[in-house]
């Protein structure tokens, strides 16, 4: 966890309790844009009643996070604005037209977002509900029926999948995933229809997710069959082919099933001190993140604990010294003791990389799997001979 | 490779009475990691064709870090490439500077061209076109480090391809990779006037594409199956053009000859690319004490062995036919 994220899960896990002033000009001066820092500000004015204040800070964290493209944090903080006092029609017609100005291509929630009309996003709005979870915090449990969706605002939580073993009375988990900022859970479409969560979910980090139930959704649904049709489409992204559900985390980047040795620390949740230290084999690598099969010695159980955990990894290429560092974060785990094998696969996140390392591991991975396999086996035998 | 050279000044000869004009042969120094050792080879390679009492022009065109200068003993090069781009100065002959070496001009390079723009495909050809206008017989270039198409142009563009590589793993990965950038960025070039095979240029350029093209022979046959075999053809003589030359670097004991026949093998096997053995240069401490000391590699002369394996490889360049 960098230090933005912990300054804000502070703010955060003591919502309404400010720091000193003094303490506090040198947070702000420090990350003057950060949208969970000026939210978390806010918030501790509202509820101070500092109405005025928290109204110019809203806006502030709105402007900047639709320049960020960040329209779900941007609409919060609209909505949260507008709580202070009545906004104006021209206001209105300027954060409609700045939201349907964000790229609808940047992520589906965002499309989501951009292509409702100027009355469909106000009434969309108007349904919305803030909610906060602490870290550890149970959401939903696998069998509830759901009947809401949820937009995460910020934060990480762990989606558990499994269920009870024959001869074992306790559910264990068999695969971690991660949801993050700009994601949604909650499967209620069709609305005719029950849906139960096959999944637990807990809080990984503090999380805010933006809630609408779905009598709510159902109801505007009614009044705007437009915003029925986006939401369908919305529904839909989550949904491969088959009809199954899609993993979480697409990796930006193609991946390459180069096998290449890491060494990996693993770091405490918000702060910098090490978890464990642990040696594993990439199965596939990109430039944007990798899985990575932990060294048999690592307890098979730690998958409930090692998701949204930063890390640090130093790619160790072959038959040579040159070491890449990364930064990131554990986005999920999967124990691999169904499969008869001791240890553990993690998904890592890396962190935006430097351009040389990135050049570095682009060319590493470029070559291709064949050639690659073909280079370093030629190499292997001919530089015995 | 200028086999003929008097028959060469002769037509170049100028009717108004100039001093005669050469030819010059180009050759490019590239290769995908930095650290090779491309911009050493390429000091040693312009200074030994010059002490062979050949002409020759050493250009840094390592556009975004320019250093050969530093490597001739030269500290602040009153003129560089950058005056050439920028229009400070009409020439190119106007911004190469004689170095201690008889025989032996430098243009030195300039971050100022990165800075300014990145120079496009036409303004590449425009500083190909005076290199070769350059009254000289040999121009050696130093290109920068990884596969940008700016370094992949000049590449292509030069009439002997030398390709750098150390003895690692990474290293031949790399020299592996540009090569394989620079056979689809003279395929893609070659195409650009025919949409559907460019874009099956494009698809196949990614490794683990849907097409499930894996090598230049697979991307051959799909494209004798789709638009002939005429243009099959002419895609498998375009690659056959490029033939580069591969010297490897910082060698001991055998691993020279190893990296180069990994290269060479890979290369063959999935570009339909004739790699060509050009020899090895072996590891020497005195070359990394004369950089450390800004010390003009050319005073090492013969003390060093990698100055003096550098020989036998512009030896051998200069016999090796890439025609």
């Amino acid at each position: 966890m960098n230090l933005n994220d912990s300054i804000v899960s502070r703010f955060m896990e003591n919502s309404g309790i400010l720091p000193p002033p003094e303490e506090f000009g040198k947070i702000m001066e420090a990350f003057p844009e950060h949208v969970g820092l000026l939210m978390a500000f806010a918030d501790s004015l509202f509820a101070k009643r500092k109405f005025n204040a928290a109204a110019g800070i809203y806006a502030k964290a709105s402007r900047i996070s639709i320049k960020s493209g960040l329209v779900l944090q941007a609409i919060l903080a609209k909505q949260c604005e507008w709580k202070t006092s009545e906004p104006s029609q021209s206001e209105l017609e300027a954060f409609h037209a700045a939201i349907g100005g964000t790229a609808k291509n940047s992520n589906p929630l965002n499309a989501f977002f951009a292509q409702m009309a100027f009355s469909e996003i106000f009434a969309f709005m108007n349904k919305l509900k803030r909610l906060r979870l602490s870290s550890g915090e149970v959401f939903i449990n696998a069998g509830d029926e759901e009947n809401a969706i949820f937009f995460v605002v910020s934060g990480i939580l762990r989606r558990i999948t499994g269920g009870k073993m024959e001869g074992q009375t306790e559910f264990k988990s068999d695969m971690i995933s991660a949801i993050g900022a700009n994601d949604w859970f909650g499967d209620i479409y069709p609305f005719e229809k029950h849906f139960y969560s096959p999944y637990k979910l807990e809080a990984a980090t503090p999380v805010e997710v933006a809630e609408i139930e779905k009598s709510k959704l159902k109801n505007l649904c009614g009044q705007y069959p437009n915003i029925e049709l986006l939401f369908r489409n919305l529904s839909d992204c989550k949904k491969s082919s088959t009809g199954k559900k899609i993993l979480h985390t697409v990796r930006k980047a193609r991946r390459y099933q180069i096998p290449t040795s890491v060494d990996l620390k693993i770091f405490h949740l918000g702060d910098r001190k090490e978890l464990s230290s642990v040696k594993g084999i990439t199965k596939d690598l990109s430039t944007a993140g990798a899985c990575i099969s932990l060294d048999e010695n690592y307890l098979a159980g730690a998958v409930q604990v090692l998701v949204g955990r930063r890390i640090k990894a130093e790619l160790v290429l072959p038959g040579d010294n040159l070491r890449i560092t990364v930064l990131g974060t554990i986005v999920w785990a999967k124990n691999m003791l169904p499969t008869g094998k001791r240890g553990l696969e993690i998904g890592i996140e890396f962190d935006n990389l430097p351009s040389d390392t990135a050049e570095l591991l682009r060319n590493y991975c470029q070559a291709g799997n064949g050639e690659q396999q073909l280079i370093l086996s030629l190499w292997e035998s001919l530089r015995k001979q | 490779m200028n086999t003929n050279s008097s028959a060469k000044i002769s037509r170049l000869h100028e009717p108004n009475g100039k001093p005669q004009q050469y030819e010059p042969e180009i050759w490019a120094v590239g290769g995908g990691k930095g650290g090779a050792g491309k911009s050493v080879l390429s000091t040693l390679l312009a200074y030994w064709l010059a002490k062979m009492g050949k002409k020759t022009v050493l250009a840094d065109l390592d556009l975004g870090g320019a250093n050969i200068h530093t490597l001739l003993g030269i500290r602040n090069p009153q003129t560089s490439l950058g005056d050439f781009i920028a229009k400070r100065k009409p020439a190119l002959e106007e911004v190469s500077i004689n170095t201690q070496v008889e025989n032996l001009s430098l243009i030195s390079g300039t971050s100022e061209i990165l800075t300014s723009a990145n120079p496009v495909y036409a303004q590449k050809i425009k500083i190909i076109r005076n290199l070769r206008r350059l009254n000289a017989e040999y121009i050696v270039l130093d290109l920068g480090a990884g596969s940008s198409y700016n370094v992949l142009d000049f590449f292509l563009m030069a009439d002997k391809k030398i390709t750098v590589l150390s003895p690692q793993p990474t290293s031949i990965q790399n020299g592996y990779a540009f090569l394989r950038n620079a056979v689809y960025r003279k395929l893609s070039f070659a195409c650009k006037q025919h949409e559907f095979l460019n874009n099956l240029i494009d698809i196949a350029v990614d490794p683990q594409n849907q097409l499930k093209v894996r090598t230049i022979g697979e991307l051959l046959t799909v494209v004798a199956e789709s638009n002939g075999n005429g243009a099959r053809q002419k895609l498998k003589s375009i690659i056959e053009q490029i033939r580069p030359a591969i010297v490897t670097n910082m060698t001991s004991k055998n691993t020279g000859k190893a990296a180069s026949a990994v290269v060479q093998t890979v290369c063959q096997k999935y570009l339909l690319l004739d790699a060509v053995n050009i020899g090895s240069v072996g590891y020497d401490k005195l070359i990394a004490q004369a950089v450390s000391n800004m010390a003009p590699l050319t005073e090492l002369q013969q003390s060093s062995e990698a100055v003096l394996g550098t020989y036998d490889v512009a030896q051998n360049l200069l016999k090796t036919n890439f025609g």
